[in-house]
């Protein structure tokens, strides 16, 4: 009895560690059959109707957010917001493209209403409200191809190049004010930088490094490893206009998963390496758990070998 | 083995070593072990422990000018405080000062910031070990929820709010930082510390090392250490809320293993987080305030107390379990005593009062009638006295195995077939008194044992027919209803009837209302009556009036 419950514990324990997928599995099958149109009620309809908010477009934030070489804006976020737009019936008025910096500034002066591709701060919501998430993409440090992969607490005093303003920017100078900080006024920047030799290293994040490498036919980078923050991306809208938030919201959630997916396919190609979460904890974890599958063994073990010669 | 006294909370039965009034340790403790050594050693070793958790805990989460995110020393030193004489807290609280200005000043602070911590890591400190002092909290008082919870709140929560109050007053009139900010970053990390580490180093310091040892030895210590680790690990760095998970691992753990057990995993948890916090591996979750941050950590605190308690609250009961299983062996010896005393009474010393019987009945038959008359009544007193010997023998043994063995199997049992049978076996008393007795035909079937029935129903009538007033014919009916389930079945007679302060004393075993030269009888028969309504799931009652006779109530389930 008192072995039942023991390996029906180490079952349940186990069963944690390694019924994840399925588990994944089934949610993302139950959100995909959920997906719907969403129930506006009349307030919203009337409030959509007489606005047209501001949107604030990042001018090279791909692949989220960028000006093409046209002229037109395109990116992730962008694919997004012509979803929700489908689906909830809301205008938007792009105004012209700029740096992340000048469009905080503009939204703190109520000169723009509705930014997209932002991680919530506690400095930003300030003035701004925050959407639910819409995607997550992992900040990653890159460095010049052939360094060894050097993790950032090993850059003490060297120049490390950081999106200025980009919520990374303030974890990064918190955890590690060891670091020569280098704030510059895009990613590109930042690679640029690091291709050049002016900064050691550069942390952004790794959905862009890709889509700006690829675009710019940047060469000799090298992502080194992921620093513990994730770019848990929303929409983000002036404080004083809940309605744009509560209609946005439900368009996300209307949103089913496979319509997500797709435009995640279309701008995170899958091809593209991410050096994985905390490689040697994890490695340590399944240590352990290998460790603990024998130990929980190890008592059946000494039995069947005792067995034959009693 | 661990000491009884002990595991039931009492440390002032078990063996002590006494330092003060008031303050004992128990033998075998380190902390016993360590009041022979002289203040000054003892203060460096509490100065050196502090140094190095302290040093742990800003290595882990701290950087120049802020507070780390879990905080170790505070409730190390409490615990080392707290079983220490108040005469030598001064000395122990300036090493206290010491190691936590020494280890702020060695991670980068300047001086006035080294200090600037000092007063209020003191206050927490000396709050902590004088509140749990005062409320008596030991190890020995642990194994159990409230005295636990109680710990836990003195020594973990409220010196905690003063601690973050003292410093958020001080860091903010000094200009080192914001009160709000400075006040939940303490608090978190100083909550979440004492609540991994307070129940551990008490356990470590304050039971007996046998107690230890044994619980380090326990191979399913390592099995659950590993599990939970690489549950935590896997948990902070891939899954999005993970210390809802972090608790699972121990409250198993607590299941099968003591709290010493589930303590020290949970202070190993507690480092797996800070491990993943500074690592970068455990990425919270966007915040919108700064105040927000501080639920983050806190929430580790949540997830480690539970199993704690779950681990106290089963030590309490395996107590609990312990103490019934040995006051059952104790009853079952003293069951086979008085079994063995039945079998004693019924079987040996029957023998010798038949013969008893036996032979008087001989010497009355074949020579009474040369023994002078006197000779002749005092032996006839000898034969009524061993028959009545019998008797009460043979009640005894009929009480003793209806208590002592379960019922057979219920059988439909039709009461006419018993009352009649318990009437003929009492025919000879019936005619002998002239008694009438009147059975209410038919009487409805009910569920249980013929034989035993038969004996209530005889002991009954019996009964009835015997206690009459002098010369008064006596008159006895049964009759019986049914309703709900339930059979009631009516004796009522016209006898000498029994005060209603008599009737609790009534159904007592060996308990006599009268005087046995009025009435002949063992005591035991309305006892053995009750005992057998009871076994078959019903009751036995009665209404009297004394001189009016009584109406006895046997109420069984319907067969």
């Amino acid at each position: 009895m008192r072995l039942a419950s023991q390996a029906l514990l180490l079952g349940l324990g186990l069963g944690l560690g390694l019924g994840w997928p399925c588990c994944g599995a089934a949610a993302l099958a139950s959100a995909a059959a959920a997906a719907s149109l969403p129930a506006l009620d009349g307030a919203m309809r009337a409030w959509r109707d007489h606005h047209e908010p501001r949107l604030g477009v990042e001018h090279d934030y791909g692949p989220f957010v960028f000006v093409r070489e046209d002229g037109v804006v395109d990116g992730l976020s962008i694919d997004m917001l012509r979803l929700l737009q489908a689906r909830t019936g809301l205008r938007l008025r792009p105004l012209p493209a700029q740096p992340l910096s000048a469009l905080l500034a503009a939204a703190r002066r109520h000169e723009l209403d509705l930014l997209s591709s932002l991680r919530p701060t506690p400095e930003r919501a300030l003035f701004l409200d925050f959407t639910q998430p819409y995607v997550s993409v992992p900040a990653v440090l890159v460095g010049r191809a052939g360094d060894a992969p050097r993790p950032l607490s090993a850059l003490a005093g060297r120049p490390v190049a950081v999106g200025q303003g980009y919520a990374v920017e303030a974890v990064m100078r918190q955890r590690h004010p060891q670091v020569q900080w280098q704030a510059v006024p895009d990613d590109l920047v930042a690679l640029q930088g690091v291709v050049a030799g002016r900064y050691s290293a550069a942390v952004l994040d790794a959905a862009s490094m890709a889509f700006i490498v690829r675009r710019h036919g940047l060469q000799g980078l090298a992502l080194q490893s992921q620093v513990g923050f994730d770019y848990t991306l929303s929409f983000a809208v002036r404080r004083d206009w809940p309605q744009l938030t509560m209609l946005l919201n439900a368009g996300i959630q209307s949103l089913s998963q496979a319509e997500r997916q797709a435009v995640l396919a279309r701008w995170l190609p899958a091809a593209d390496p991410v050096p994985a979460r905390a490689p040697t904890l994890t490695r340590l974890a399944l240590g352990l758990l290998l460790l603990a599958v024998l130990l929980a063994l190890l008592p059946s073990w000494r039995r069947w070998r005792a067995g034959p010669r009693a | 083995m661990v000491d009884r006294a002990t595991k039931e909370g009492s440390p002032a039965a078990v063996g002590q070593t006494t330092t003060e009034p008031g303050l004992s340790l128990v033998a075998g403790s380190p902390a016993a072990a360590a009041v022979r050594y002289p203040l000054w050693l003892q203060a460096l070793t509490m100065g050196l422990v502090y140094a190095l958790l302290a040093w742990l805990s800003v290595a882990l989460s701290r950087q120049p000018g802020q507070i780390a995110n879990i905080w170790y020393a505070n409730a190390a030193a409490t615990a080392l405080l707290v079983l220490q004489p108040r005469a030598h807290w001064p000395w122990l609280l300036l090493t206290v000062a010491l190691a936590n200005a020494l280890v702020n000043s060695g991670w980068g602070d300047g001086w006035v910031m080294s200090l600037a911590f000092v007063p209020s890591n003191l206050l927490e400190v000396a709050l902590a070990a004088a509140l749990l002092q005062r409320a008596g909290s030991r190890a020995a008082t642990l194994n159990a929820v409230s005295p636990l919870l109680r710990m836990l709140l003195l020594g973990a929560l409220l010196p905690q709010l003063a601690g973050a109050s003292l410093a958020a007053l001080g860091f903010s009139l000094l200009g080192l930082g914001t009160a709000l900010t400075m006040w939940l970053s303490w608090f978190e990390s100083s909550v979440v510390g004492a609540m991994a580490t307070l129940v551990l180093a008490l356990l470590l310091l304050d039971q007996p090392w046998a107690q230890t040892r044994s619980t380090l030895r326990d191979p399913r210590l390592w099995l659950w250490l590993a599990l939970s680790l690489a549950a935590a690990l896997l948990c902070l760095t891939h899954l999005p809320f993970p210390f809802v998970y972090l608790g699972l691992p121990l409250l198993a753990t607590a299941l099968l293993l003591d709290l010493l057990a589930v303590a020290l995993l949970a202070w190993l948890v507690s480092l797996t987080v800070a491990v993943s916090l500074v690592s970068g591996a455990f990425v919270p979750p966007p915040v919108t305030a700064d105040w927000q941050y501080a639920y983050v950590h806190l929430a580790c605190a949540a997830a480690l107390v539970p199993p704690q308690l779950l681990a106290a609250a089963i030590a309490a009961l395996r107590d609990s379990h312990g103490r019934l299983l040995q006051r059952k062996s104790e009853l079952r010896r003293a069951n086979e005593g008085l079994q063995q005393f039945v079998r004693i009474a019924s079987h040996d010393l029957r023998e010798p009062l038949n013969s008893i019987e036996q032979f008087t009945g001989l010497v009355l038959g074949d020579h009474g009638a040369q023994l002078p008359e006197q000779a002749q009544r005092w032996l006839g007193l000898v034969q009524d006295e061993a028959q009545r010997m019998r008797g009460l023998l043979d009640d005894v043994l009929q009480y003793a195995q209806v208590r002592q063995h379960a019922l057979p199997a219920p059988q439909s049992v039709a009461l006419d077939d018993v009352v009649q049978l318990a009437l003929q076996r009492l025919a000879a008393r019936v005619q002998a008194c002239a008694g009438q007795v009147q059975v209410a035909s038919p009487l409805p079937a009910v569920l249980g044992d013929a034989p035993l029935l038969t004996l209530v129903l005889q002991n009954l009538l019996g009964n009835a027919l015997k206690f009459q007033p002098a010369g008064q014919r006596p008159q006895v009916s049964v009759s019986a209803s049914v309703a709900a389930g339930w059979v009631e079945l009516l004796v009522a007679d016209n006898g000498i009837g029994i005060a209603a302060a008599d009737s609790a004393k009534l159904f007592q075993p060996f308990h006599r209302l009268h005087r046995r030269a009025e009435f002949s009888g063992s005591g035991l028969g309305l006892a053995l009556c009750q005992q057998i309504a009871q076994a078959h799931g019903g009751s036995l009652t009665v209404r009297s009036i004394p001189g009016q006779g009584s109406r006895f109530s046997l109420r069984l389930p319907v067969g």
